[in-house]
């Protein structure tokens, strides 16, 4: 069926393996997807989000091999290899302004021919950059510009991927889950954009490796610290103040960045109650020590992150706010003496919400949430240049949820549960041409109480036609077990408490479907096609025809969402230019009342382009269009009595207030939103410190995109109006 | 330069173009429906309905209606111990008239004050084909036996709980300082209500009252009941003042009304944003409520060694 080169080579043939890292030189931070391939034989890889390349099976000899990643400087290294060796070169590339990018290009064009990266897509921090920032960069905004990857309004970080909740989406920070990372209402992220050093993000047929959500993974992998000298920087702008200090230490690095807001004024442009004392910190910390005289190719850090917001009236009739992050983990990385590499890591990660009545009339709720997490991971290369991934994960989880729900009823969920998930996968890489990966993961013990299925299974395949064009196609089973208690109605919901589904309901399953093609027409330029079909069972959503307090609070519903989405990047020294294309469709409650969900749009386009023109001068330039997301019309109105005086009035002749009848659940659709987003900058020198100055317009036309309509007053609520915001970096 | 100009010109006619609202309309085809609104009583003979209908408005502010979508000369039963009770048709002058000017209009019976746990059922024709209909049942009375039965005056909290025998009800609370006036003639009792807990936001201190709830028992500290007893003479000469006892007044709302006064009361916090609120109605083709509720109370005997520490003569 396939036509098959580059057949896997036998034991008699002489060849040998070729390992190591590619770091910066200028502060031996890892480099990320960084190519390594061989002249002679183009033979090729890519380092992964350690830093870390290997390229088996080479013949025995000496070879040029070049190391390459944008932004610096190519080396090219003459290497030996001997037969049935595994030989190690770590190279160390120097960031450099040269016209080196063709090489680069090359070499991203030869790694991994075969890879199985179906649904994969590596956001890198020139585009996290790259993109105008309105307020701060941030990594779940700058996700919005990814084709299937979408929001349900301008305010929010809050992403949808491919027809599923925002719920369903897995964060983690080096490799630890983070419940809500989320500052303020979802205007940003409480990663901080400093400390990131590369962002794989899978928009579905995600690896084994990966469980307990049902649409996405975001693996975000943090900066290590400069390993040669102390550097610091300072950031503000509008709203925060940022510092960071990173350097060595013995056999190490460190890196501490902490951000403060301090400005409310241009957050409360995002929001429609002004007055909200919004206040928020996150600080992040990262250890590292490496030491080839104890463990030789080991590594150990120890990580933590704290994010702290606060909402606090100081006035006992208004409700208060408190939300936080911790987590803490201690991670081991070992490549071995054989072609085998391992991973093993522990982690905590707490999470707690409380709205805090006081003496007003906001419901009192309150969630915590501690996950404890033990992660082993292997993966052995052979040298038919196969790979098997083998791995264990353990989690334990204590959810609790105190809140009062749509009767007023005091609901309590309090429930402990753990995971252990064993995972196995082989990925057949040994055609050129041609590699397919097959895992499974296995879940004998789960956290909820129904039961699930065993066996989720994945497979993915590329098939590279020619060398310009790749066919991909994977699919997967996954699940969920635990569920973000949130309300389809709220179009800004400032609690969203996660928690484990409850014994009466089953876990979550999602089936995936996905196949497309990659295009490389040249070494700067490359498209993606991709088509998706997803299949959403036994989605947990809040009962909305409760009446009675014995009523169940969640109920179980099904989904499906299916699409296309078409990618084009150009990238060169000077310019970058993406362009996104979404044709999507979504549904829910399939056996119930088929509806869109409120994030369902059918078209999508995101247009990109960033040039730097030199001198220190950058401009960028961001445009999105979205057709109108689904609401629900009004079919008329009537005087609802709202019974406010229980004692002293006849309670049916109270005074009665306008109430919106409503037509079928989201069956209109509002306006088509679209807004332009422009930011230049300048780099510059004062007094031997280096400092970028960049001013950024949100919604340059001022295109009034309707947020949401009060049917009560008949008002119509917009999204971001025209908004220019200034930062300044220094850096140390 | 001129080419320059015209560029600019056009690019910048075409943002401003793009900038334009687009015609929306929230709005489906209008809908007619009956609304019919009775709480039936447990503890009076009136018994109260309204009816009326569905409105649509030219724009979307419905609150620019000012034509009173009630309805009058309807007809309307009340069905108790298998007798149908036809509800008079009448009217009360609005107090608030700055969105309807005519009286509000209503159907009442005095005919019959249902007991504990009698089963009532209204049917109301607003026009002829159209027929609504509901049933309810009057709560029972509720059980203070773990309940205080007096204050001595050592009590750090009057802890109230109390039984009933329905599920899905929901309660009000209310606690009353009930008072003479030594010198008053005719002899009138007074109440003074005793807040739940007072709260004080810029040096101006405020009362908080029980809210509904589903909890079957509320406790109010000795220090708000104190303050509370001190300040029915506020200032004056206490011994005008005669204490009777301290009444604990509790209706006792059915499943029906809890669920529609829950969700009429769906306001979660002054950040988040609900977009489309449940509507619940228990009215067979219609809209509307059909409840009812009980009145109950328990008296606590206040104690002289108590009174007489607070000042008062017992």
């Amino acid at each position: 069926m396939f036509v098959l080169s580059g057949i896997a080579k036998t034991n008699a043939q002489n060849y040998g393996a070729l390992r190591g890292f590619v770091k910066d030189s200028s502060n031996g931070e890892i480099l990320a997807y960084a190519t390594v391939y061989l002249q002679d034989t183009k033979q090729g890889s890519a380092t992964d989000t350690r830093g870390f390349y290997s390229i088996p099976s080479i013949p025995v000899g000496t070879h040029s091999v070049v190391f390459s990643f944008v932004g610096y400087v190519p080396k090219v290294i003459e290497v030996r290899i001997r037969n049935d060796k595994i030989t190690e070169v770590s190279v160390l590339l120097l960031p450099g302004s040269v016209n080196y990018n063709a090489v680069v290009k090359i070499g991203e064009m030869i790694k991994k021919p075969n890879e199985n990266d179906a649904g994969l897509y590596n956001l890198t921090a020139r585009e996290i950059q790259i993109a105008p920032k309105g307020t701060e960069a941030d990594v779940m905004r700058s996700l919005q510009m990814i084709p299937g990857v979408k929001t349900s309004s301008d305010i929010s970080s809050r992403y949808y991927v491919r027809g599923g909740g925002s719920d369903q989406n897995l964060v983690l920070l080096d490799g630890v889950t983070i419940y809500n990372p989320y500052h303020a209402l979802g205007i940003f992220s409480i990663i901080d954009p400093e400390i990131i050093n590369n962002v794989q993000f899978y928009k579905g047929t995600f690896p084994v490796e990966y469980g307990g959500r049902l649409s996405s993974v975001m693996n975000i992998k943090t900066n290590d610290g400069n390993k040669y000298r102390y550097a610091g920087s300072a950031n503000a702008s509008f709203l925060t103040g940022k510092v960071s200090l990173e350097g060595p230490i013995p056999d190490g690095s460190f890196i501490l960045t902490g951000r403060k807001s301090y400005f409310g004024q241009v957050m409360k442009n995002f929001l429609n109650n002004k007055t909200a004392p919004f206040d928020f910190y996150d600080l992040n910390m990262k250890l590292n020590y490496a030491n080839d005289d104890m463990l030789k190719n080991s590594k150990f850090t120890v990580k933590t992150l704290i994010s702290n917001d606060n909402i606090k009236y100081g006035d006992p009739k208004l409700a208060d706010y408190t939300f936080s992050n911790n987590i803490f983990g201690l991670d081991y990385y070992q490549v071995w003496e054989k072609p085998l590499y391992s991973y093993i890591s522990l982690s905590v990660s707490n999470y707690h919400a409380a709205v805090i009545p006081n003496f007003s009339q906001a419901k009192e709720r309150l969630n915590d949430i501690r996950e404890f997490a033990w992660n082993n991971n292997f993966t052995f290369l052979f040298n038919s240049r196969d790979e098997l991934g083998i791995g264990l994960q353990v989690k334990t989880f204590n959810s609790d949820l105190n809140y009062q729900n749509l009767l007023s009823n005091f609901v309590t969920y309090s429930d402990f549960g753990a995971n252990f998930d064993f995972y196995a996968k082989y990925k057949f890489l040994r055609f050129e041409n041609f590699g397919l990966e097959v895992g499974v993961r296995i879940c004998p013990v789960t956290l909820t109480a129904l039961p699930s299925q065993l066996l989720f299974p994945n497979v993915s395949l590329t098939y590279r036609i020619i060398p310009e064009l790749a066919f991909k196609a994977a699919w997967g089973i996954y699940k969920q077990e635990i569920m973000a208690y949130t309300d389809d109605n709220d179009v800004v919901s400032i609690f969203e408490p996660y928690l484990i589904i409850p014994d009466y309901l089953s876990p979550s399953k999602a089936v995936h479907y996905m196949a497309g093609f990659d295009i490389n027409l040249s070494p700067f330029f490359s498209m993606q096609i991709e088509s998706y079909y997803k299949s959403l069972l036994h989605i947990v959503d809040i009962n909305q025809n409760k009446v009675f307090a014995s009523d169940p609070d969640l109920i179980s519903t099904n989904g499906e969402s299916y699409g296309l989405e078409y990618t084009a990047k150009y990238s060169d020294e000077k310019l970058f230019a993406s362009v996104g294309y979404t044709l999507a469709w979504a549904f829910m409650g399939i056996d119930a009342v088929r509806y869109y969900p409120r994030y369902d749009s059918r078209h999508q386009i995101d247009l990109l382009v960033g040039w730097d023109f030199g001198s220190g001068w950058k401009v960028s330039a961001m445009w999105t269009l979205n057709t109108g997301r689904p609401y629900t019309q009004s079919t008329g109105f009537y005087d609802k009595t709202y019974i406010e005086n229980f004692w002293d009035q006849f309670l049916t002749l109270e005074p009665a207030k306008a109430y919106a009848l409503l037509d079928g659940k989201n069956a209109a659709r509002l306006p088509v939103y679209h807004r332009l987003d422009m930011s230049a900058s300048k780099e510059f020198v004062l007094f031997f410190i280096k400092m970028t100055l960049e001013a950024d317009i949100m919604n340059v036309y001022n295109r009034q995109n309707i947020f949401y309509f009060d049917r009560s007053t008949g008002e119509r609520i917009n999204m971001l109006p025209f908004l220019p915001t200034v930062f300044l970096r220094v850096d140390i | 330069m001129k080419k320059y100009i015209l560029l600019f010109v056009c690019i910048a006619s075409m943002l401003i173009s793009f900038a334009c609202d687009e015609s929306f309309n929230p709005k489906a085809p209008f809908k007619e429906q009956y609304v019919l609104n009775c709480i039936i009583r447990g503890d009076s003979a009136s018994q109260i309905a309204t009816l009326s209908k569905t409105y649509d408005v030219s724009g979307f502010d419905p609150n620019t209606n000012n034509t009173d979508p009630s309805i009058s000369g309807a007809q309307v039963y009340l069905k108790w111990k298998g007798k149908l009770y036809q509800l008079r048709d009448s009217s009360i002058a609005r107090t608030d008239t700055s969105r309807y000017k005519d009286p509000i209009k209503f159907y009442y019976t005095k005919a019959f004050t249902p007991a504990a746990h009698d089963s009532v059922e209204i049917i109301a024709i607003p026009t002829p084909g159209v027929l609504l209909t509901s049933k309810s049942k009057v709560p029972y009375n509720a059980y203070f036996g773990n309940s205080p039965w007096f204050i001595k005056g050592d009590e750090i909290a009057l802890d109230f709980r109390w039984t009933a025998y329905d599920f899905n009800v929901y309660y009000l609370p209310r606690l009353k300082i009930i008072y003479q006036k030594r010198n008053e003639i005719p002899v009138v009792n007074h109440s003074f209500e005793v807040p739940l807990d007072y709260t004080s936001a810029n040096g101006i201190e405020t009362s908080v009252y029980p809210g509904f709830s589903p909890a079957a028992g509320i406790e109010f500290v000795r220090t708000n009941i104190d303050k509370a007893m001190l300040q029915v003479s506020n200032g004056d000469d206490k011994s005008n003042y005669k204490f009777l006892y301290i009444d604990l007044e509790l209706l006792i709302f059915d499943q029906f009304l809890a669920g529609y006064i829950s969700t009429t009361n769906g306001f979660l916090d002054n950040l988040s944003i609900r977009l489309d609120e449940p509507n619940y109605t228990n009215i067979s083709g219609g809209l509307g409520i059909f409840g009812a509720y009980q009145y109950n109370d328990f008296q606590i005997t206040l104690s002289n060694d108590y009174l007489s520490n607070l000042g008062y003569t017992p």
